[in-house]
């Protein structure tokens, strides 16, 4: 397959038309659901993942088959444009509390968006919610919202080290718990 | 100048989820990927396939598809930038032989742009070819440090004499300049940038930089926000060389504080700050 997917990306770099539909075809669910995660409205989500295929198309001939699968590459370079763009979009309030509500603390994904997101993300806030507060706290602020750990971090007045561990062990938590709801 | 030490293996695995979901900064993710090169094969396969398994992970994502319509528009917006890529570039491509047409190529090709990677990469010989040119030329004239020393010096005039056709367009054009400097003192490199904000490109080049055999160093900016975007990887020849930056949004450009090359383990070699 890998051989497969570096042909794919070489004839996507070349411009091919078969090719970047065939990668839509294969990847725009999950792009979307990543842009619609991150971003505030449906209309900012579909802009969003025409600027990822155009990426994808910019990008094709760096992709390495050695270094990842497809969809690792895929779904790094979008939400990495997601990222960006909702970093140049955002004015951020200034969070300076560990007690204070991570979500309504950005102005761009205030609390009158709450109930739409929460919605959509029934289940995973779901799952959030039970996880230990630090770990909590950190996926909604890095995962969710886009800030760098650093920013992270900063805000929580906690060491880098213990934020993306907390990161890392909280997002296996979820996918961990995630299996098992399926599973019942 | 030293290098961090490559990680363990029990640290590339925590941090498999990060890198894969773009979570680590530039200089970490910089550091993930060269120790992942210096893995075993059998770990680099358990992290290939152990992110490839997270960011497929439906279960962290809404359950949301997307509209029928989307399709036909995503398709038509790729197809519409490599068709502008492609006519950006063609007069320069004119140059070259013309593209033969192989037996059962698909005629749909051509409809979407086929000629995107073509123009593209005749685009980036003909550049290529300009600064070998202005590189020979620098040296008929005087010594590339003289150039390095002149682009610092804001000697436009007298820099444009050495460079090649595509160089002197941006030297002399009506383009932002950004100076680079060394971020250690004691190194002996230089660059500049020449930022066009009307074809959205930049011409960048560079003197001292220790040579590669692959593409080791970054093109970064740095936001106003304080992240930051690699733009472009490249080699370097170890001589004074430079390149076209292409597809740099008037957005993107607008919120650069400042311009800075890295080399692989992200440690920053020129600064514009």
């Amino acid at each position: 397959m890998s051989q497969q997917d570096w042909m794919l990306m070489h004839r996507v770099a070349a411009g091919e038309e078969a090719a970047v539909t065939e990668l839509y075809d294969r990847f725009s669910s999950l792009v979307f659901r990543v842009a619609r995660q991150l971003l505030p409205t449906q209309a900012d989500a579909e802009d969003a993942v025409q600027e990822v295929f155009i990426r994808l198309w910019q990008t094709a001939d760096r992709y390495d088959p050695r270094r990842a699968k497809l969809v690792t590459w895929v779904m790094l370079i979008a939400r990495r444009h997601l990222i960006d763009r909702l970093r140049r979009n955002a004015v951020r309030g200034t969070m300076s509390s560990f007690e204070g509500d991570p979500v309504s603390t950005s102005p761009d994904r205030g609390p009158d968006r709450r109930p739409q997101e929460a919605e959509r993300n029934v289940r995973l806030l779901k799952r959030i919610a039970d996880l230990p507060k630090l770990q909590r706290t950190v996926i909604e602020r890095a995962y969710l919202q886009g800030f760098t750990l650093r920013e992270v971090s900063e805000q929580l007045e906690a060491p880098l080290g213990t934020v993306k561990s907390a990161l890392s062990r909280g997002l296996a938590r979820l996918r961990e718990r995630a299996k098992t709801d399926w599973a019942v | 100048m030293t290098s961090p030490e490559p990680m363990t293996r029990q640290e590339l695995l925590e941090l498999a989820a990060l890198d894969a979901l773009g979570l680590l900064d530039r200089y970490e993710a910089a550091l993930y990927t060269r120790s992942f090169h210096y893995a075993s094969a059998p770990v680099q396969d358990e992290i290939v396939r152990l992110q490839a398994e997270i960011v497929s992970d439906e279960s962290l994502l809404p359950e949301e598809e997307p509209d029928g319509s989307l399709r036909e528009r995503v398709l038509r917006k790729v197809a519409e930038a490599i068709e502008r890529e492609a006519s950006e570039f063609a007069p320069l491509a004119t140059i070259g032989r013309r593209r033969r047409h192989r037996p059962g190529e698909s005629d749909r090709r051509s409809a979407f742009g086929a000629s995107g990677q073509f123009w593209r990469a005749a685009a980036f010989v003909m550049a290529g070819a300009v600064v070998v040119l202005a590189y020979f030329s620098a040296e008929a004239n005087r010594s590339s440090n003289e150039i390095a020393r002149l682009a610092l010096m804001d000697d436009t005039e007298q820099l444009a004499v050495v460079l090649g056709a595509t160089g002197r367009q941006f030297v002399l054009g009506d383009n932002q300049k950004v100076t680079m400097h060394p971020a250690k003192a004691s190194t002996n490199v230089a660059g500049a940038v020449y930022v066009n904000e009307t074809t959205e490109q930049a011409f960048v080049f560079f003197d001292g930089l220790p040579r590669t055999t692959g593409n080791d160093y970054t093109l970064c900016v740095i936001l106003e926000d304080g992240s930051s975007e690699d733009l472009q990887t490249f080699r370097s020849g170890g001589i004074f060389s430079g390149f076209i930056v292409s597809n740099l949004s008037a957005s993107l450009l607008a919120s650069i504080t400042r311009w800075e090359i890295t080399d692989l383990a992200g440690a920053v070699i020129l600064t514009s700050a």
